[in-house]
């Protein structure tokens, strides 16, 4: 169970974690706890898989090529269809959703020439054509996850 | 970097060791990859499923092309909207040239939100909505 101090800890540390030698100890003293358990309710919370890591988000647009695909296969080619584009090193999310279009990739790459290589490979090993929607433009200003 | 920050009391001088270069040099790097905007932030990244939010909606819309940046910047604005996009339709196939993605813990909450922007925003293009039903993978991507 989480209590008030892991919910600070999941909260208001999304965006602005420190930058300092000592993070956790900072974090501690903000939050009126010891560096020590402030290491162990990360590594827990990480055991636990409620945080995947402390780090950065990338901006993809600037740091290489990246763009969201979708794919409708048959429901029994799904299972398959979605292992093949996970084994693309370039293939960072994958999600199955309720829909037509069924399968959800965002493919980054380190240029564009790759990126619609994996595309064009991945079309062309499960024989259907994907939609190609790169980011036109970003409305949102990621201030992290809201949770409580 | 992506397999995140070490959990121990000098993470970043940890880091500077398997970098070969000093604590200083790593936490200047990550200062200016913000400053730059190469990070879109920098911190605690939560697994929004484990938490009990399980209800995750790709909701996208077809807004006519001279309205799209007054209707996304409004739809990023609202609350239960964490992500924003412009992106290309692909006719005939895919008419829908705005995303939005949208988290809850249940379901009918997610739809009830989305009722709730439409009425609001005045919306009333035709729209979709995407729960992801299964996550196949999810992780940092690797450029390198």
């Amino acid at each position: 169970m989480l209590d008030d101090i892991d919910q600070k800890l999941l909260e208001s540390y999304q965006r602005d974690f420190p930058l300092t030698e000592s993070p956790y100890r900072d974090i501690g003293s903000h939050l009126g706890i010891a560096e020590a358990e402030v290491l162990e309710r990360f590594q827990r919370l990480q055991d636990e898989g409620f945080v995947s890591r402390i780090g950065p988000l990338l901006n993809h647009e600037k740091a290489g090529a990246s763009t969201l695909v979708a794919i409708a296969v048959p429901e029994d080619a799904v299972e398959s269809s979605a292992q093949l584009i996970n084994s693309y090193a370039e293939v960072n999310h994958n999600y199955l959703r309720e829909h037509r279009y069924n399968l959800w990739f965002v493919v980054t790459a380190r240029d564009k020439v790759r990126m619609h290589e994996v595309i064009a490979e991945i079309e062309h090993r499960i024989g259907i054509d994907a939609l190609v929607l790169p980011m036109e433009k970003n409305f949102y200003i990621d201030l992290g996850f809201r949770l409580w | 970097m992506q397999d995140g920050l070490p959990v121990c009391p000098r993470p970043y001088a940890e880091l500077a060791k398997q970098m070969a270069c000093t604590e200083k040099d790593v936490i200047s790097a990550i200062n200016n990859l913000k400053d730059s905007s190469f990070f879109r932030r920098f911190g605690v990244i939560v697994k929004h499923r484990r938490l009990g939010y399980d209800a995750n909606a790709m909701v996208v819309w077809d807004i006519a092309d001279e309205l799209v940046e007054v209707v996304g910047e409004k739809l990023a604005a609202e609350a239960a909207v964490t992500l924003c996009y412009q992106r290309p339709r692909n006719l005939p196939h895919w008419p829908y040239n705005l995303f939005t993605m949208l988290h809850g813990k249940e379901r009918a909450v997610v739809i009830s939100k989305i009722d709730g922007i439409r009425q609001r925003l005045g919306i009333d293009s035709n729209y979709d909505v995407l729960f992801s039903t299964k996550c196949f993978k999810q992780r940092g991507a690797q450029y390198f």
